[in-house]
């Protein structure tokens, strides 16, 4: 079969076009859109461009996007993790804890990744020996995760202190006076975590327990440790996200993060992966966030007060699914599938 | 008998994204008659029936129901017109209760509220029919699948229909239940109801039908009265069986006997199996026969590691005994392909990615990298070697039946497995690819494997096997090799236990 | 063919003879059951005054309107779906509702029923978003969620909308009239509650709109062959779900004299912790009106006692995620060992 490849597939992508000749990876689309927003956005409203904007929606896009690209793993193997905003908000509080009692900034921060890299551990273990889906376990520890966060830290904000400490200015400073550093952190394992999604044993794995976890065990594929392994990445880098939180910002508030976990299932579905799993695109993740952010912006740049925006973050959300299902569709029916089956 | 057919089907075709499933169907059924469609699976049977029942609206062609034109436009277009049809996959809800499935959605009314008393009424007699003695309001999963079989057709039968429609639909129930639901239609058809069956089984449908019409590859080839069938006829039909098969290699391999590796099983049980004893060699496919309950299925279970055995041990080649779980024993080169491809085929994955499975996927030692471009490799030559008409980086779930066969069983290809289990694994599948997967088993088998092949179609065994075990309630009841393979012996064992020595005489073309 | 004998099922496994005992511990709604008990006596056990008419009275206030929603929620999970928005409608009807009084505009009432008639238009959104789109409900509901609590917080730009004592309003006095019997306050929208509990609870276990609900949330494509609109009684759901929500903020509002737009929060959890502890399962095709009252009352005696007895109120998310991880376990473990015995 003739191909004009742009770009080699990956295989595992998501790829239902078996007519076409030319194979874009999935990814295109999304970054088409995100180009043609901030176009858009730089028309609309020149001061898009300014640094100090850039700078601030790159910072404020890479946490969400360190937790969105974890949720790929996740929603690829066909789970979801409801409580990853819990856990992004409990480590950044324990961290916060840690450096006010004295520890070292660096340690306070480790061991908060440790912390979300257990609870992800837990929902795992609850998951797997509990014979539940990972959505009904995370509702569960999401309830008991926020109860700890507020236990924790008594519903306060917790600054800690030694605001000139290294551990803060790193991550509080910018490269090329725009680029924040927690947004290289995030698009350094971006682009890590797509090489292990599609080119290692264990992102085939996650595809293969996502596509159908029957045939995956039928074929010997260890599937509980598949999806161990996943949950426990998803929590580490949720609990990454809250350290880096803490560290960039200085503190962490009660109501950090809350609405971190929708967006992260949103940018994941806006960048390709597939909320029935099976396939999944780390990039195209990173990109949904920076979209989703974009627009955010975007937003508190005309001036549009700040209680809308919780009206955008969820009429966006919605909106992009929508968009995202009816582009399947067309995309279906044009490949001639139509109406398969009238019982749907 | 009124002189207008009852149901018209001119000039049928439908499609499914590029493969033709339907081309030119046409089909007369006589009002109260009994009207079989008889064909290899995948020729086009279910697909027709789909369209009648307004699952699937066809992309040409006209329909005539009672003389005026239909269009079948849903589900509820169909039963309005009088079309009862019972499916393959049935569409019963296994945790509600077998009263609930009967009237589904059609529920009597009293004061607004569902009336328990007026269903049980209404079911009751109909169910003695049957012989369905069951509880109705114990949940429909607590049923065996014979019983809801009759469930699902009850369930149609209750709506009085016009026209009846199964499709392959009692194929879990043995000989009494069948005999028992053949006398049922009979009866309704004496009252004038008429009906479309259709089947795989061609005695059951010389032995029900008043009119059979062969489908094959989406065409009807041949319609007529049952008894206007020569006997050459008929032997055609049959003989569309017989020349699937490849050559008889009955011959052993020529290995060396002893050191042969073997899967040795000791007196085991567990479910509805009980001590069973046998050996298996290398390069040898072993045929499993046996009805419903008859104990093969747990055997298979309990091979694969799906089932706790009860007792007995059980020594495979690697020197281990049963596998604990699935998962184990695909890690141990034990593998189970049935005719539920949900469980080999990733569905939405490219060929290339479902070849890599067992590969890339299970071996825990080996590289821990994943290369498509090698992937694609390995499945340009798969594809090659299986024919398989599709290019690797389509998508498994695009391919026809028996592509998807193929794949799942090439995947295992790649790495030789020790033992293979195949549970019907040519069922649904037309008629080319099927003999390329007899081919495929053959070669498994050549190359070192040991098959354990179960299947109901006996012709299948009796084509594949080197040698057959026949299981009867759940023991082992006799060994038929050679020869003896083509008599009614097996018959005789599998449905009784055991055969006599003369006596039954049973004809040769009943024999599917 | 099967006869079934006496003591073995047609599989010749031996099976129990049910005695009514038996079967009544087979009910799913009998783990709950068990455990409350257990909790009120645990409760009372360490502080007697659990168990006062007063005490009872303010839990009872306040089960009612949580338990509307959660009746609601029972029938929607029932048929697959959930909704996450209920919590931010709760806030936002009342709101909505003082806002149109308060500007002159109408009246109580006709505000009433305006908020009434919003909320219904949300949930036909919602309803058609999952059922034409095909969106996760979990997820439209989330983002709508979102969409009226950013609509309500700017309404009432944050601050919560000035209420007048609602005394004297007949509608006040029909929802929420209060009076004593014997040392309990009792506030009509108990009565309320209870009438929609028996009606939805008749409607899911005797109606044919009941089976059309566990039909669709059991086997969807079967269903659809047996003509259950499926999208229909979908949609339907979310529009009983949202009024719901809606009724139940007002009824609180009015009982409270307060509308802020920020109530509510967190009560979507809540009320699906109630529904799957009371037994309806996750997933779809079973539910039980039953469990869910018995879920509304272990929660609120929960939340009830844990302040009653000096836990830290914030223990009271840890626990209650402990119970529902506990009950789906329970749950899906039952299950499993029936599937296996038949």
């Amino acid at each position: 079969m003739t191909r004009t490849d742009t770009a080699q597939p990956l295989a595992g992508s998501a790829n239902r076009r078996p007519g076409r000749h030319i194979r874009l990876p999935a990814e295109t689309g999304a970054a088409v859109g995100l180009a043609v927003l901030a176009g858009l956005l730089g028309w609309l409203q020149p001061s898009f461009f300014d640094p100090a904007n850039l700078s601030s929606l790159l910072g404020q896009a890479a946490l969400p996007g360190l937790l969105a690209i974890g949720m790929v793993f996740v929603l690829t193997m066909r789970d979801i993790d409801l409580s990853a905003g819990a856990v992004f908000h409990l480590a950044g509080v324990v961290a916060a804890l840690l450096m006010v009692a004295g520890i070292d900034p660096w340690l306070a921060a480790l061991a908060g990744i440790l912390l979300g890299a257990g609870l992800g551990l837990i929902n795992g273990l609850l998951a797997i020996t509990l014979r539940l889906p990972a959505m009904v376990v995370t509702l569960g520890t999401w309830w008991m995760i926020q109860g700890l966060s507020l236990a924790a830290g008594k519903g306060q904000t917790i600054a800690p202190p030694g605001a000139d400490s290294g551990f803060s200015t790193t991550l509080s400073g910018k490269a090329f006076a725009v680029v924040p550093a927690a947004c290289i952190v995030f698009v350094a394992l971006a682009l890590a975590l797509h090489v292990v999604l599609h080119r290692t044993r264990f992102g085939y794995r996650v595809q293969a327990v996502g596509s159908n976890r029957q045939a995956a065990a039928y074929a010997g594929i260890p599937t509980a440790k598949v999806r161990l392994l996943t949950l426990v990445l998803m929590g580490a880098m949720a609990g990454l996200a809250g350290v880096i939180h803490v560290g960039a910002n200085g503190a962490i508030a009660p109501g950090d993060g809350s609405s971190f976990m929708l967006l992260a299932i949103a940018a994941a579905i806006i960048g390709g992966t597939s909320l029935s799993g099976g396939h999944g695109s780390v990039v195209g993740a990173a990109i949904g966030i920076l979209l989703v952010q974009a627009i955010l912006s975007a937003m508190s740049l005309i001036g549009v007060d700040a209680a809308w925006s919780n009206f955008a973050t969820g009429a966006l959300t919605v909106l992009a699914l929508a968009v995202d299902r009816l582009f399947r569709l067309w995309r279906n029916r044009r490949a001639g599938h139509g109406e398969d089956n009238l019982l749907g | 008998m009124s002189d207008s057919p009852i149901l018209l089907v001119r000039n049928v075709a439908r499609g499914f994204g590029g493969t033709v499933v339907l081309e030119d169907m046409n089909l007369v059924v006589e009002r109260g008659s009994i009207h079989a469609v008889v064909g290899e699976s995948g020729a086009g049977k279910s697909t027709l029936i789909r369209v009648l029942a307004g699952i699937v609206r066809p992309d040409s062609g006209t329909i005539e129901f009672d003389g005026k034109k239909a269009t079948i436009s849903g589900p509820n277009a169909a039963r309005k017109l009088g079309i009862g049809v019972v499916l393959q996959q049935a569409g019963l809800f296994h945790e509600r209760p077998v009263l609930a499935n009967l009237f589904v959605n059609r529920e009597p009314l009293r004061n607004g509220l569902i009336s328990r008393r007026e269903m049980e009424a209404r079911s009751r007699d109909l169910l003695r029919q049957l012989g369905l003695a069951v509880d109705v309001h114990a949940p429909l999963a607590e049923l065996g699948p014979g019983e809801r079989q009759l469930v699902a057709i009850a369930r149609a039968l209750l709506e009085n229909p016009r026209l009846l429609i199964l499709d392959d639909s009692h194929s879990a129930l043995d000989r009494r239940e069948t005999d028992r639901l053949f006398a049922v239609l009979r009866g309704l058809k004496a009252k004038g109801m008429s009906m479309l069956y259709a089947s795989n089984r061609l005695e059951d449908a010389l032995a029900i039908a008043d009119q059979l019409t062969v489908i094959r590859n989406g065409r009807d080839v041949l319609s007529k009265a049952r008894q206007e069938l020569t006997t050459s006829e008929e032997a055609m039909i049959g003989q569309l069986r017989q020349s699937l098969f490849p050559l008889p290699l009955r011959a052993m391999p020529t290995l060396a006997g002893t050191l042969r590796p073997q899967l040795a099983v000791s007196r085991l049980g567990g479910g509805r199996l009980s001590d069973a004893s046998f050996m298996a060699r290398a390069g040898e496919i072993v045929g499993l026969a046996g009805l419903a309950g008859s104990g093969v299925s747990d055997l298979l279970a309990l091979l694969f590691g799906a089932q706790k055995a009860r007792a007995g041990r059980v020594r495979f080649p690697d020197g281990d005994g049963l596998p604990k779980t699935r998962t184990e024993a695909a890690r141990r080169g034990i593998c189970m392909i049935s005719d539920e491809r949900g469980n080999g085929l990733m569905q939405d994955k490219s060929i290339a990615f479902n070849l890599a499975n067992v590969v890339v996927g299970a071996r825990d030692w080996g590289s821990r990298w994943y290369s498509p471009v090698m992937a694609l490799g390995r499945a340009a030559r798969q594809i090659e070697a299986l024919r398989i008409r599709s290019a690797p980086e389509t998508p498994a779930g695009s391919l026809s039946a028996g592509g998807q066969q193929k794949v799942i069983i090439a995947k295992w290809l790649e790495i030789g497995p020790q033992v293979v289990l195949l549970d019907e694994p040519a069922r649904g599948i037309d008629i080319g690819s099927k003999q390329e997967i007899y081919a495929l088993i053959r070669q498994m088998a050549a190359s070192g494997c040991i098959v354990l092949l179960h299947s109901r179609e006996l012709s299948e065994l009796t084509g594949l096997s080197d040698r057959i075990l026949a299981f009867h309630q759940g023991r082992l009841a006799g060994e038929i090799a050679g020869a003896d393979m083509d008599g009614g012996r097996l018959l005789q064992l599998i449905a009784a236990g055991e055969a006599e020595g003369e006596g039954r005489q049973t004809s040769r073309e009943g024999i599917v | 063919m099967c006869k079934a004998q006496p003591f073995h099922s047609c599989r010749g496994l031996l099976v129990e003879n049910r005695s009514l005992i038996q079967r009544l511990i087979a009910r799913p709604e009998f783990g709950p059951f068990v455990l409350l008990v257990v909790e009120i006596a645990v409760f009372w056990g360490f502080n007697h005054d659990f168990l006062s008419p007063q005490n009872i009275s303010n839990t009872l206030a306040f089960t009612v309107e949580l338990g509307l929603i959660a009746l609601a929620m029972t029938l929607l999970m029932t048929s697959g779906e959930f909704d996450l928005s209920v919590g931010s409608l709760f806030g936002f009807s009342p709101v909505l509702m003082w806002t149109l009084f308060n500007s002159g505009l109408t009246s109580l009432e006709v505000g009433f029923v305006a908020a009434l008639l919003v909320a219904a238009c949300i949930g036909l959104v919602n309803g058609w978003f999952v059922t034409q789109l095909k969106i996760p409900s979990f997820l439209v509901t989330l983002g709508m969620l979102l969409v009226v609590r950013g609509t309500a917080l700017f309404v009432t730009d944050g601050f919560p909308q000035r209420t007048w004592s609602a005394e004297g309003s007949w509608l006040a006095e029909a929802l929420v009239g209060d009076f004593f019997i014997g040392p309990f306050r009792i506030y009509m929208s108990l009565f309320w509650f209870i009438a929609a509990a028996i009606a939805l609870g008749y409607v899911l276990t005797q109606s044919r709109t009941g089976n059309w609900i566990q039909a669709a949330g059991g086997n969807p494509s079967a269903a659809r062959a047996r003509g259950v609109n499926v999208s229909g009684v979908k949609i339907g759901l979310f529009v009983l779900s949202s009024v719901m929500a809606s009724l139940a903020g007002v009824i609180s509002s009015l009982r409270t004299s307060a509308a802020n737009p920020n109530s509510g929060t967190g009560y979507e959890l809540e009320v699906i912790a109630m529904v799957v502890i009371g037994g309806t399962a996750l997933t779809g095709g079973r539910g039980t009106i039953i469990g869910t009252v018995l879920g509304i009352l272990i929660l609120r005696v929960m939340r009830n006692g844990i302040v009653l007895i000096g836990v830290p109120g914030l223990a009271y998310n840890i626990f209650i995620g402990a119970i529902i991880l506990g009950m789906m376990a329970l749950h899906s473990w039952l299950e499993r060992r029936h599937q296996a015995g038949t």
